[in-house]
C-alpha cells in the first residue's frame, strides 16, 4: 500500500510539475511583460485555484473533462478516453492546485529581470524569443526552480481536486494523501504513521530548498 | 547635407511633453546634446526601434526603417543599431568574453577585441567582478562585435572619473577609426561635446533648435539659433591676452573686457573657450569696496525674463551681455529694472576653462 502510493504521488506529483512549469512560465512572462486587454481578468482566474476549495476545482475540472463536458467530450471522441478515475486526472487535478504557486514565483523572478537588458538584447540583433532563452530565463531561473519545487511539494499533497478527479483506487489512483486518509479511517495507524512522515519529510526538505534558492546567488 | 541617418521622429506624452525632433547625422561622432529631460534618450530609444513614434519616420541610406505613413517598422533586432544604455546592461550571469560575443557568438573575435583593449585578463571574470570603468568599455566592445551600421550611446561617461572617461573615449575613438562606423551620442556636457563632437545636435524641451559644428553651436556662431545655447550660459571662445603664474592668474579678453580667470596652460594668443555659470555671478547696485572677487564690472540690465522661479537677467558691459541668475527675493530686494547700471562680481575660479 505504502510502496503504491508513494509511487503514484512521484508520478503525480513529477507529472503534474512537468505540465506547470513550461506552462507557468511562458504565462508569467507574459503577465509580468505584456499588457493586453483581458490580462487581469486572466490573472485573475489563473489565481483561483489557490483560493477555491480544491473540492470546487476538482468539480469544476470534472465538469471540464468528464464524457460530457467539453474538453473531456472532445478527448472521448478523438481517443475515447478521459483522464477521469485515471492517474493522468490526479497529476491534471495537482497540476491546476499548484498552478498559482509556479505562476506567482516566475512572474515575480521575471519582474525582477531589468527590461534594459531585455532591450539591449534586442538592440544587438538578437530576437525577443531568443533574448528569452537567453537573457530572460537564465537571471529568473532560481525562480522558476523555486516555483517548480513549490508547486511539486503542493502537487505531492494534493487531496481534494484529486479525490474528486481520479477518485481513490488503490493502486492505480491513490496517492499517499489519500492513502492517509484511508489507513486513518480504518484504524491503520502504523501505515499511516509512516505515510504522514514521509510527507512530513519531503515538505522540509522542500522548505529549505526554496528558502536556498530564494537567496540571493553568492 | 549627404545624411547617413535621416530621422523626424514625433512623440507625445501624456503628461504633455511632445518630442519633435528633426535629426540628420552624417559624421562620423554626431552629438545629441541636450539638458535632461530634454528628450535625448527618447530619440535614441526611438531610432533603435525599442520606442515607437507617435509619427515621423526614420531612414539609413535612403533604407526606410521607419514610417508611420506607410506602414514600415523594422522591429529593433533588425535594425543593426546598437544601443549602449546608460543603466549598466551587461548581463550579469554572462562572462566578459560571453558578453561581448553575445551578438555573434564568434569566440575569436570577442577575444581579439578584448585583447587589442588590454582587457583580457578579464575575459573569465563576472560583471559584478569589474569597475565601472572597466564595464562600460566592455560594453562599447560588446556594442562594437555585433558591427552595428550605427552605434547609439546615452551618455557613455555618466558617472565615470576623469580618468576612466578619457580611457573610455580614447577606446571610442580607436573603434571609430577601425571600422567608421558612426555614432550617435548623447551627452548633457560641453567639455565632452567639444573633445569628442565631429557635429552638434542641440535638444531642448523637446525639439532640435541648433545643428552645426560644436565650436559653432556651443560657442556662438552666426547661427542666431544657436547663439541662444551660448549666450544662456555665458560661454565664450576667446584668447589668453596674458599670463601671470605669480599669481596664479590668467587674463582673457572678451570684447573690451578683461576677465582674470584661475590660471591655466598656455601661451599668451593661444585661442580657447570659457564658461560662466549665471548663478555664479553677484549683483549689487553699488560699488562693493574691499572683496576678494578678481573681477568687478559696470554693466546695465538689458533684459529682466521670469520664468517661475527662475529668474534670469540679461546683463551688458562694453558691448558684452552676461547671462546672471538671481533669486525671486534678490529681485524684490534690490528693486532691479531695465537699464538700472549695477556691478556685476565674480571669482576668479568661476571661469572655467571648456577647450
Amino acid at each position: 500500500m505504502i510502496l503504491d502510493a508513494l509511487r503514484l504521488t512521484v508520478i503525480s506529483a513529477f507529472g503534474a510539475t512537468a505540465l506547470v512549469v513550461p506552462l507557468g512560465c511562458i504565462t508569467a512572462y507574459l503577465l509580468a511583460r505584456s499588457r493586453f486587454p483581458g490580462r487581469d481578468l486572466l490573472d485573475t482566474v489563473l489565481m483561483l485555484p489557490l483560493v477555491l476549495p480544491p473540492t470546487v476545482t476538482g468539480y469544476y475540472i470534472v465538469v471540464l473533462f468528464g464524457k460530457n463536458g467539453f474538453i473531456g467530450g472532445m478527448l472521448d471522441a478523438l481517443w475515447g478516453w478521459t483522464p477521469l478515475f485515471h492517474i493522468t486526472g490526479a497529476a491534471l487535478a495537482s497540476a491546476i492546485v499548484a498552478f498559482p504557486l509556479m505562476l506567482r514565483t516566475a512572474r515575480s523572478a521575471f519582474e525582477a529581470v531589468p527590461r534594459e537588458l531585455e532591450l539591449t538584447s534586442y538592440t544587438l540583433g538578437v530576437s525577443p524569443l531568443r533574448t528569452w532563452w537567453r537573457v530572460t530565463l537564465p537571471l529568473a531561473r532560481r525562480g522558476i526552480f523555486a516555483g517548480a519545487i513549490l508547486a511539486f511539494a503542493r502537487a505531492s499533497g494534493e487531496f481534494g481536486a484529486t479525490l474528486m478527479v481520479a477518485g481513490n483506487i488503490k493502486g492505480r489512483t491513490q496517492t499517499l494523501p489519500l492513502a492517509i486518509y484511508e489507513a486513518f479511517i480504518i484504524g491503520d495507524d502504523r501505515t499511516a504513521t509512516i505515510m504522514v512522515l514521509l510527507l512530513t519529510l519531503l515538505s522540509l526538505v522542500v522548505i529549505f530548498a526554496t528558502l536556498r534558492l530564494g537567496k540571493p546567488a553568492s | 547635407m549627404n545624411a547617413i541617418l535621416q530621422a523626424h521622429l514625433l512623440k507625445r506624452y501624456s503628461g504633455g511633453f511632445v518630442l519633435d525632433a528633426n535629426l540628420q547625422v552624417d559624421s562620423k561622432i554626431h552629438v545629441l546634446f541636450g539638458r535632461s529631460g530634454s528628450g535625448k534618450t527618447t530619440v535614441l530609444r526611438l531610432i533603435a526601434g525599442l520606442l515607437k513614434p507617435s509619427s515621423g519616420f526614420v531612414t539609413f541610406n535612403q533604407q526606410t526603417i521607419y514610417n508611420i505613413k506607410s506602414g514600415i517598422s523594422i522591429p529593433a533586432y533588425k535594425r543593426n543599431m546598437v544601443l549602449m544604455m546608460q543603466e549598466d546592461t551587461l548581463f550579469p550571469h554572462l562572462t566578459v568574453r560571453d558578453n561581448v560575443r553575445f551578438a555573434d557568438g564568434n569566440r575569436e573575435s570577442a577575444d581579439r577585441l578584448l585583447e587589442q583593449f588590454e582587457m583580457n585578463h578579464l575575459s573569465d571574470r563576472k560583471p559584478a567582478e569589474l569597475s565601472g570603468g572597466e564595464r562600460r568599455r566592455v560594453a562599447l566592445l560588446r556594442c562594437w562585435a555585433a558591427q552595428p551600421r550605427l552605434l547609439l550611446l546615452d551618455e557613455p561617461l555618466a558617472g565615470l572619473d576623469v580618468a576612466t572617461s578619457i580611457q573610455f573615449i580614447d577606446a571610442l575613438k580607436q573603434l571609430q577609426q577601425m571600422t567608421h562606423i558612426p555614432i550617435l551620442y548623447v551627452s548633457h556636457s560641453i567639455p565632452e561635446c567639444l573633445s569628442i563632437a565631429d557635429n552638434v545636435s542641440v535638444l531642448e524641451a523637446g525639439r532640435i533648435i541648433a545643428e552645426g559644428s560644436p565650436e559653432e553651436v556651443l560657442l556662438g556662431g552666426s547661427n542666431d539659433r544657436s547663439n541662444s545655447l551660448a549666450s544662456s550660459l555665458n560661454i565664450w571662445k576667446t584668447r589668453i591676452a596674458e599670463q601671470k603664474p605669480f599669481d596664479d592668474i590668467t587674463e582673457i579678453a572678451i570684447g573690451k573686457l578683461t576677465i582674470e580667470m584661475h590660471y591655466i596652460e598656455g601661451n599668451v594668443g593661444d585661442s580657447i573657450a570659457v564658461a560662466l555659470s549665471p548663478a555664479d555671478i553677484t549683483i549689487s547696485r553699488s560699488k562693493v569696496e574691499g572683496t576678494s572677487a578678481r573681477n568687478c564690472i559696470n554693466a546695465t540690465i538689458r533684459q529682466i525674463d521670469q520664468q517661475a522661479d527662475r529668474i534670469s537677467l540679461e546683463v551688458e558691459a562694453e558691448g558684452v551681455v552676461f547671462r546672471v541668475r538671481i533669486t525671486p527675493r534678490s529681485l524684490r530686494n534690490l528693486n532691479l529694472k531695465p537699464a538700472q547700471s549695477v556691478h556685476l562680481m565674480f571669482k576668479a575660479w568661476s571661469v572655467k576653462r571648456l577647450a
